[in-house]
């Protein structure tokens, strides 16, 4: 069966804007910020003086 | 002077340094547990594609935060990310993002869940509040309200952990939060000495 070149070029554009897609999604989890924690309990009880001076 | 803003506000502002580059965005917001001090923000490359960068960009080397950029005396101030965060990360919750997590009292009253974090912009950075979506009871479900934070703060485990007597000092908005935050530390001290 033959198939028109038309469909082979609207598969092919069709990938690559999926890829595209797939490609900005992750790259825009990538750069995604958060506020991050660092530390623990630990921390707490070595450090306990470090905010009472403010 | 200090300045009260979200953590969040901070996401993707620009680097900059006193002679005009543009080195970095931000990406994280780094604070430690022990205190609730900001220790710096992770950076991301400039552009759409750069990702991640391995160096990080400390509190102390900070120029000053405005609402538009973050200003640096120069490129060199940049420090590797093991520097800033290695040992404390390595100690319990080390990486965790605080964004969704839910807050209790220490009488075991869940107060809502965090969408956000206040820090007091001076000389350093201190952690002050959380911005929550409160639960039914302290206020209309899902209302967003600004916490108080004790200046003794120490977080560690999933859940974020508050004086009972903070529910007290809860504000609407950024403008009268400052001046609740002094005086619910103000109670605790005294409360306690």
């Amino acid at each position: 069966m033959d198939v028109s070149p038309l469909v082979w070029v609207v598969v092919a554009v069709a990938i690559i804007l999926a890829v595209l897609l797939a490609v900005l999604v992750i790259q825009r989890r990538r750069r995604a910020g958060g506020v991050v924690v660092v530390g623990g309990a630990a921390d707490a009880d070595a450090a306990p003086e470090h905010r009472e001076e403010s | 002077m200090s300045t009260l803003l979200r953590a969040t506000e901070l996401h993707g502002l620009v680097v900059v340094t006193l002679g005009g580059d543009e080195i970095a965005d931000v990406k994280d917001v780094v604070w430690r547990a022990a205190g609730g001090s900001v220790l710096g923000f992770t950076l991301n490359k400039r552009g759409l594609f750069g990702g991640p960068m391995k160096e990080v960009l400390t509190w102390a080397a900070l120029h000053w935060v405005g609402p538009d950029a973050v200003m640096v005396p120069d490129a060199t101030v940049l420090v590797h990310r093991d520097d800033v965060t290695g040992a404390g990360g390595a100690a319990g919750r080390g990486g965790g993002d605080v964004i969704g997590d839910d807050v209790l009292t220490e009488d075991g009253r869940r107060l809502g869940r965090v969408v956000d974090v206040i820090i007091e912009v001076e000389a350093s950075g201190d952690v002050v509040g959380y911005e929550i979506e409160a639960d039914e009871g302290l206020r209309s479900g899902g209302q967003r309200v600004l916490l108080p934070l004790p200046d003794t703060l120490a977080v560690s485990g999933e859940k974020l952990i508050v004086p009972a007597a903070a529910v007290d000092f809860v504000a609407d908005d950024l403008a009268g939060f400052g001046a609740a935050v002094e005086q619910f530390r103000t109670q605790l001290r005294t409360g306690t000495s």
